[in-house]
């Protein structure tokens, strides 16, 4: 801004884009910081909240999931060791004891009895799989190993999905395996029923990726999912993922007992962030109200401020003029009283010539003369010019005259608070107080009160601008011994020691070229001067300056 | 208007001699001085019935050799010159007690009316003197034989 002159349009034009800039900067940073923070937050609660919902999902159904197969496993074993091989082998004792477990829990498909050697030596079942022999079969290798075994699904000779679950019995010399096939579907409702919310889905894979379970989210039982758990670990594993489509998922996972199994709980993020969304519906439309409202406002009272410096500052510049244009008016005054004066005394001494040449043309000796006449018209016309000017100088001295001061009797407090009210605005702009302490019982003075009112304008004008932003200006009256005293002190910035014989002088000015005219205070002068008064300046550097007048009390006239 | 003794206060030579001249040619009896200073001297040497004296004089200025004229020889009547501006010195030099003031350049006819005027006063105002000095020897005289 420094180099716009103060009272040309572009320098308005940068202070209204300087007020909006900062306001709108206050009004939104700290809107913007405060609603982003909020919206961190809350989105990150709300996410962490939905993985610890999915978390307890998984947790509390990898229980129930464990517990329905080791439960199986259990009755399974249970059945292998309450019978014996020669007595499951034989009639129809196999098919009671099918019955009775599948009247217990329904989730059998069949049951059967291998010997050593991997033949099946008893089925009952749906398929048609006596005298089938397993020797070779990964199972019936496991089984013999480990005592006991639950498949993956599988689709096998069969080709429908199925889980084989076997055990080991050893009977004396003897061992033999007691096999079953769990209903997948049921197993499969088991996993489902994990399915709150509407993008929740469940399933459990292999270690391979493998289904073993259909999730509600498409996929088939025995497809590749696309999520592959990895290696095995231990607890609840949390893990975020984009489809195909790239939508975000949340996966909360674990393994269950028999560490072939993972199971899954899939989540759309977008559920999670649902809420979020729906205060985005109600937040964003009264955050951009309240945008349009904001900026509205500060060009708004921009705008205002604006036109309301702008015409203070005209107003200013108007008074300004005026004084200048009456400082002017009276030097020219003063020029045209000085001239007139200085060219009376010669015109005085050439009416006096011609008088006397009037004079000795009466002598007898001229007296006769042909050119008589005309030495007596010719000093006629010099005697009748003389008085023409001695008029016009007359006039001059009249017009000067005029502007000498017009006396009347005035109350110096009502005179310097009409100029108070006059700058009390622009002051109050610049943060300026002034205080009045004024000595009441002031008797009346014989002054010019519009003269006296521009001294007083000045003296205020110039604290003011020696203050600049934030002081205090006081103005005291008080009474003396014959006069009445009048003091203008300001909180500024001083005059320097060597300026201070210089300040009443026409044009002497320390404001920037174009701000002051020098006369101000020169004029101010020698209108104290004409009043009979006295103007006098005391003045620290740094600390302010205080200026006094002083008018004498009684008429003159 | 014949032989009234008339100073004549002027700084400016050439306007003293040629108006002195003129009031000479009208047989008064003009002694022309060229600063307050001189005038004062003049006036403590010799009586004088009207002094002219510029307002507007280096050294001592017309208003002062009024004052000081008058304390000299207070019958003397003043016409004070104002070549300036304002009337107000001619004004502020009448309070003082000058008999009447001429804005310059001032008409001749004027002037020399005036100084008839003063003149005619000054007269007056030494026969009121003489005639109460006179009642006052009277009064004296008469109140002589009551003393006896």
């Amino acid at each position: 801004m420094p180099q716009v002159k103060r009272s040309s349009p572009e320098y308005y034009a940068q202070l209204k884009q300087h007020f909006v800039k900062i306001l709108l900067s206050a009004a939104f940073i700290p809107l913007i910081l405060i609603g982003g923070i909020l919206y961190y937050h809350f989105s990150a609660t709300l996410k962490e909240n939905s993985l610890r919902y999915v978390e307890n999902l998984v947790r509390d159904h990898q229980d129930e999931i464990d517990g329905f197969l080791s439960e199986r496993i259990s009755n399974l074993k249970a059945l292998s060791k309450s019978h014996t091989m020669d007595y499951l082998v034989q009639g129809n004792h196999l098919s009671e004891v099918f019955n009775i477990l599948q009247g217990e829990y329904g989730t059998f498909t069949e049951l059967g009895v291998i010997d050593a050697a991997g033949n099946h030596v008893a089925y009952v079942g749906p398929y048609k799989l006596l005298g089938k022999n397993y020797k070779d079969a990964p199972w019936f290798k496991e089984v013999m190993d480990r005592g006991e075994y639950v498949s993956d699904v599988f689709l096998g000779m069969r080709r429908v999905p199925h889980i084989i679950m076997a055990v080991k019995r050893v009977e004396n010399s003897r061992t033999w395996i007691l096999r079953t096939t769990l209903d997948t579907a049921k197993f499969s409702d088991l996993v489902e029923s994990i399915r709150i919310g509407k993008t929740v889905d469940a399933f459990i894979v292999n270690t391979e990726g493998i289904l073993q379970t259909r999730p509600r989210s498409g996929g088939n039982l025995l497809e590749k999912s696309d999520f592959l758990p990895g290696k095995y670990t231990q607890g609840i594993r949390l893990k975020e993922k984009k489809d195909e489509l790239g939508t975000r998922f949340i996966y909360a996972y674990t393994w269950l007992q028999n560490r072939n199994w993972c199971l899954v709980v899939k989540q759309d993020l977008r559920e999670v962030y649902a809420a979020l969304r729906h205060i985005n519906y109600v937040i964003i439309p009264i955050f951009i109200g309240g945008s349009f409202f904001i900026v509205f406002a500060a060009i708004f009272t921009t705008r205002q401020l604006a036109s309301r410096i702008e015409k203070t500052a005209r107003e200013k510049d108007m008074l300004n003029e005026q004084l200048l244009q009456s400082g002017k008016l009276a030097a020219i005054g003063e020029l045209a009283a000085g001239i007139a004066h200085e060219i009376n005394n010669p015109l005085a001494i050439i009416g006096e010539e011609a008088g006397w040449m009037k004079d000795l043309l009466k002598k007898e000796v001229l007296k006769g003369s042909p050119k008589v006449t005309e030495f007596e018209d010719s000093i006629s016309q010099i005697g009748l010019q003389a008085r023409r000017c001695r008029q016009i100088t007359h006039n001059l001295l009249a017009f000067a005259r005029k502007l000498e001061p017009k006396m009347e009797s005035f109350g110096l407090n009502n005179l310097i608070e009409d100029v108070i009210k006059l700058v009390e605005r622009e002051a109050r702009v610049n943060d300026i107080i002034i205080t009045r302490n004024f000595y009441h019982e002031l008797p009346p003075v014989w002054t010019d009160a519009s003269q006296l009112r521009q001294v007083f304008l000045n003296l205020v004008n110039n604290a003011m601008d020696a203050i600049g932003r934030k002081g205090e200006i006081t103005i005291t009256t008080r009474l003396g011994l014959d006069s009445v005293c009048a003091e203008v002190a300001d909180t500024g910035h001083g005059i320097a020691e060597e300026d201070l014989d210089k300040i009443f002088l026409p044009f002497f000015t320390t404001k920037a070229p174009g701000k002051g005219t020098g006369l101000g205070l020169a004029i101010s002068y020698s209108v104290i001067e004409k009043l009979g008064g006295r103007i006098t300046v005391n003045s620290a550097e740094g600390k302010g300056t205080t200026f006094s007048v002083c008018l004498p009390l009684g008429r003159k006239g | 208007m014949e032989g009234i003794r008339l100073l004549l206060v002027d700084d400016e030579e050439d306007f003293r001699t040629t108006l002195a001249n003129r009031l000479k040619k009208r047989k008064m009896d003009v002694t022309g001085a060229g600063s307050g200073s001189e005038a004062i001297e003049l006036v403590r040497q010799r009586p004088f019935d009207v002094a002219i004296v510029d307002v507007k004089m280096p050294g001592i200025d017309g208003i002062e050799t009024l004052g000081q004229i008058k304390q000299i020889s207070p019958l003397l009547e003043v016409i004070m010159l104002t070549g300036h501006a304002s009337v107000e010195s001619g004004i502020e030099g009448m309070k003082l007690g000058a008999y009447d003031y001429l804005m310059k350049p001032c008409d001749f006819d004027e002037l020399l009316l005036k100084v008839g005027d003063a003149y005619h006063r000054k007269l007056v105002q030494e026969e009121r003197i003489h005639q109460a000095e006179l009642k006052q020897k009277g009064g004296k005289t008469g109140q002589a034989p009551e003393e006896r």
